[in-house]
């Protein structure tokens, strides 16, 4: 009788982020060598750590339920240790994250097929390739993670790439512009992941999700997690990484990037990562109503202007990114109702459709047409929304309103970003003029500098 | 080997001082030759500290190798050299980054009187880290800031003048009272008579309980070195200096002289194991200010407009950090204040001499003319960026662990201040980026008149190799962190006992 150790096959899982890191390593070595690396080389490359990736958590998936579905929490040892501190490289691989992780890895699979052609020849080629194997491993680390601290790695991973790879087109003002804005909503959101397992190490010394599920079990009596505030901060970072109101408006100015991680990132995974977030949050939700109840306003909230924002979108992808940030405001909502089932197959389901669609989206008037020539019907002249029965001004203020995106972006740049620039700059203008007078010099006044 | 360890431990900071005056008395040389010359004494100079820290250097005890200059006399009292877990890291890394800086600094900025004076700093610096007296590390101390001083003086430009007015400053700021301190361990009856036996000045004998006859002047004296400290690491408001310094000072001497933040080391060295009354009464104040310093920096960096000044900021902001880290006075602070001192200069070693090649190219760093020479230098563009990403402790870096430690080390007793120091690294992180996207992407650049022919040639092979070289330091830094911190396991573990509070 032949025994196979299941834990072989949980390590690979858990090893399984290392392949695309090793493979974005061989494309940088092969970058540096050769000014123009073989696109064949590097497709090759990608394949390859993509493959062994994708079987071993096949191979895990399977070991997981050899085992009667039982959830493994699998630590593979002390990254780093001071003082009483160590990182832990802990892996938590259960019926939540070994199917989104299968999906993820398989969507950069076709990903990688997809982009060898639609990018040939294309300048940039490597660094795009260079940039999902980074993604991948990044949003591997980011599902597998068994703790906020190993989470917030493959997060950092998978934020770094979606701002490069928006502004993948770089001689253009507009990606540039947009990649700029994608990173300032993720680092300054991102600051939520850091903080909420602060809280946690205050409180239960410990960020492992295995452990903040067995103290929020006790909670009720103890109280030992603060779990409202640390509930509104993990809110705050998947707010961030979702693109959810009032910070959503970074992701229809992500379509600059190519197509394909467009869909990757903005259809598949990357914007679903807040969710999947939540999911894993869930037994620190159940401890925080207020956060609960904030999470269901700001998903409504989010999907209703969303909605709108879509029907008055100039643009096919566009209006495919209103249509993605709507859905995530639902499962928000379904987030916020305690539905995390329902949210987990959501989850899913949306992230293969819509990395379908973006990835069509090149071709969508080709589609078009071919539908009418085989219904032999004529394009519909009819809105896809119906606002009949609100009154004219109304609908004229609704309109007004989505096409300017509800003046969100506005009211934040008006409110946060000019007050930090303006500050900052003035900061340096006295700064300038006081180092000029303490050097007794009145013939600059610090004006070189300032 | 031991045995003529003094002597060994003496050539460390004695050769790159000797090349000094090799090239002082060579001016004429060509800047090709220059370079050549100087990296010879400079690698010599490594490979004697990578000598020293292998064969000297045991990193089970807190100073582990101590020499006293042989049949010295008096003088010899004064003369002890020594490598431990605090230094032993530190040497062959200042060593190295000599030797980045002296090989891919553009040509045009080195001169034989540059290139002297970067070795003459070096030596201070390789001295100040292996000095275990206090004469010995005031005399390193001050001659360390006297080559830039000295260069400065030698610039007239209105902004130029003023730079050297502030740096003149702040030398006489960090060095007075740090001369105070030395006579307060001179002044009659200040050491108890057991301290005194192991030699007046001498760094391991002050360390021992009850070295000092009364607590009120180890107070002073402590409060003297610590304001000393302050000044040098440049911590608000005592700042004004680096972000002057960073725009218009010689940017290769400026990357040797601070190559090793020395008033963190100082700190670790003299402050925490002989002055732990005073840590223990300065150093909450000290954390509040270490933090407002980094946020400061961070926020006011935001609205530079020249790459170089904002590099200083951002420089600034990270001393902040490293101060932050000490303060903790836990066991992970300290670790990663010690290891981001190593990151940290790494990395500013790296943005400051690609910031040198953008001058060097374009003329000028003011970010309002510059943009989009990432299509013409792909490379540089690169290693800006991972730079940039591993200066922000991006996963798999240095700083992802240095940073990560430091938060950790603050956050049961002060978790306010590691929630500030974490809005400090999201800006520091904007501030990079930003940077990068206006030198690098974003259209065309709008300076045809500095950049001829629309030229902006790529990395030269030597800039290049300098640039891998500092990426993989800090890649190997984050993936294999553990032994690096295991170095400094045995002293960092007796820091906090030192000052009572672990």
């Amino acid at each position: 009788m032949l025994h196979i150790d299941t834990n072989l096959f949980f390590m690979a899982a858990a090893c399984a982020p290392a392949w695309p890191a090793l493979g974005t390593l061989f494309i940088g070595i092969l970058s540096q060598r050769h000014q123009r690396a073989p696109e064949g080389t590097v497709v090759a490359i990608s394949q390859l750590a993509l493959w062994l990736s994708f079987i071993s958590q096949v191979a895990a998936t399977i070991a997981y339920f050899v085992r009667n579905a039982q959830p493994v929490d699998l630590t593979l040892g002390s990254f780093y240790r001071a003082g009483d501190y160590g990182f832990e490289l802990r892996f938590l691989l259960d019926q939540t994250s070994l199917p989104i992780c299968l999906v993820a890895s398989l969507l950069v699979l076709a990903t990688s097929r997809f982009s060898a052609h639609y990018l040939h020849r294309e300048r940039g080629f490597n660094r795009f390739f260079a940039l999902m194997l980074v993604f991948s491993c990044g949003i591997q680390l980011t599902v597998l993670a068994g703790s906020y601290d190993m989470l917030f790695a493959g997060w950092e991973l998978v934020g770094l790439t979606s701002v490069l790879l928006v502004g993948f087109f770089q001689k253009r003002a507009g990606p540039v512009r947009a990649s700029m804005r994608v990173l300032v909503t993720y680092r300054l959101c991102d600051i939520g992941l850091l903080v909420a397992p602060i809280l946690l190490h205050l409180s239960i010394h410990s960020s492992a999700f295995v452990d903040v599920q067995r103290a929020t079990r006790v909670a009720s009596e103890h109280h030992a997690i603060p779990a409202t505030a640390t509930a509104l901060f993990l809110l705050v970072a998947a707010m961030g990484k979702s693109a959810q109101f009032p910070v959503g408006g970074w992701l229809p100015r992500a379509m600059e990037g190519p197509t394909a991680s467009s869909a990757v990132f903005y259809g598949g995974l990357s914007v679903h990562a807040g969710v999947y977030l939540l999911i894993r949050s869930a037994p620190l939700f159940d401890q925080a109503p207020l956060a609960k109840l904030l999470l269901i306003v700001i998903g409504l909230l989010t999907a209703i202007m969303a909605v709108l924002s879509g029907q008055v979108s100039g643009d096919a992808k566009s209006g495919l990114a209103y249509a993605t940030i709507a859905q995530v405001g639902l499962m928000f909502v379904e987030c916020g109702l305690g539905l995390s089932r329902l949210a987990t197959a959501h989850l899913i389901a949306h992230a293969v459709l819509r990395y379908y669609q973006f990835l069509r989206i090149p071709s969508v008037l080709q589609d078009a047409l071919e539908q009418r020539a085989a219904l032999g019907a004529q394009p519909s002249t009819q809105p896809a929304g119906h606002l009949d029965s609100l009154t004219l001004p109304i609908r004229l203020l609704l309109y007004r309103l989505a096409i300017e995106r509800f003046e969100v972006e506005a009211v934040l740049d008006r409110f946060i970003a000019r007050p930090v620039f303006f500050a900052a700059h003035w900061l340096g203008q006295q700064e300038a003029r006081l180092a000029a007078r303490l050097a007794g010099d009145r013939s600059t006044d610090g004006k070189g500098d300032a | 080997m031991r045995e003529h360890s003094a002597l060994f431990l003496s050539l460390v900071w004695l050769l790159p001082i000797l090349g000094s005056l090799w090239l002082a008395v060579r001016p004429t040389l060509p800047p090709e030759r220059v370079r050549r010359h100087a990296l010879v004494f400079a690698l010599a100079t490594l490979a004697l500290t990578i000598g020293a820290v292998s064969f000297l250097a045991d990193s089970t005890s807190v100073f582990l190798s101590t020499s006293d200059g042989p049949g010295w006399g008096r003088l010899a009292r004064d003369y002890h050299l020594g490598i431990d877990g605090l230094s032993s890291l530190l040497l062959p890394v200042t060593a190295t980054l000599a030797v980045c800086v002296l090989f891919a600094s553009p040509t045009a900025f080195l001169s034989p009187r540059l290139a002297s004076r970067m070795l003459l700093s070096l030596g201070a610096v390789l001295g100040a880290l292996l000095s275990l007296d206090a004469l010995l590390l005031l005399v390193f101390w001050t001659l360390s800031l006297l080559p830039l001083y000295r260069d400065l003086k030698q610039r007239n430009q209105a902004n130029e003048r003023i730079t050297r007015a502030l740096f003149g400053f702040m030398l006489l700021a960090c060095a007075l009272p740090f001369v105070g301190f030395v006579i307060g361990l001179a002044w009659p009856g200040t050491l108890s008579p057991a301290a005194l036996a192991q030699g007046r000045f001498n760094l391991v004998g002050l360390g021992q309980p009850g070295a000092f006859a009364h607590s009120s002047v180890a107070v002073v004296l402590g409060s003297l070195l610590l304001v000393g400290c302050l000044v040098r690491i440049g911590c608000f408001p005592f700042h004004l200096w680096i972000a002057p310094l960073s725009n218009h000072g010689p940017g290769p001497l400026n990357m040797v002289t601070f190559s090793t933040p020395l008033g963190i080391f100082v700190i670790a060295r003299v402050l925490l194991p002989v002055f732990p009354q005073v840590c223990q009464l300065a150093f909450p104040y000290l954390l509040s200010l270490a933090v407002l310093s980094a946020l400061y920096a961070a926020v006011v960096g935001l609205g530079q407009h020249d790459l170089r000044r904002a590099l200083g900021y951002f420089w600034m902001s990270q001393q902040g950090f490293l101060l932050a880290g000490l303060s903790s006075l836990t066991s992970e602070g300290i670790s990663g204040a010690l290891l981001h001192a190593i990151g940290t200069v790494i990395v500013r070693v790296g943005l400051v001499l690609i910031a040198l090649s953008v001058v060097a190219r374009a003329g000028t760093s003011d970010v309002r003319f510059l943009g989009g020479f990432a299509a013409r230098a792909p490379l540089m563009a690169t290693s800006f960026l991972l730079l940039s990403i591993a200066a922000i402790g991006l996963p798999g870096t240095a700083g992802f662990v240095s940073e990560d430690l430091i938060v950790q080390g603050l956050l049961r007793e002060h978790p306010l201040s590691a929630v500030m120091l974490l809005i400090t690294t999201a800006l520091n992180g904007i501030l990079l980026f930003s940077l990068f996207v206006r030198v690098f992407l974003a259209g065309s650049s709008p300076l045809p008149g500095a950049l001829k022919n629309n030229e902006f040639p790529e990395f030269l092979p030597r800039e290049r190799w300098v640039s891998v070289f500092l990426i993989g330091l800090l890649l190997l830094g984050g993936l294999a962190s553990a032994p690096l911190l295991s170095v400094r396991t045995s002293v960092i573990g007796a820091l906090p006992n030192l000052t009572g509070t672990h």
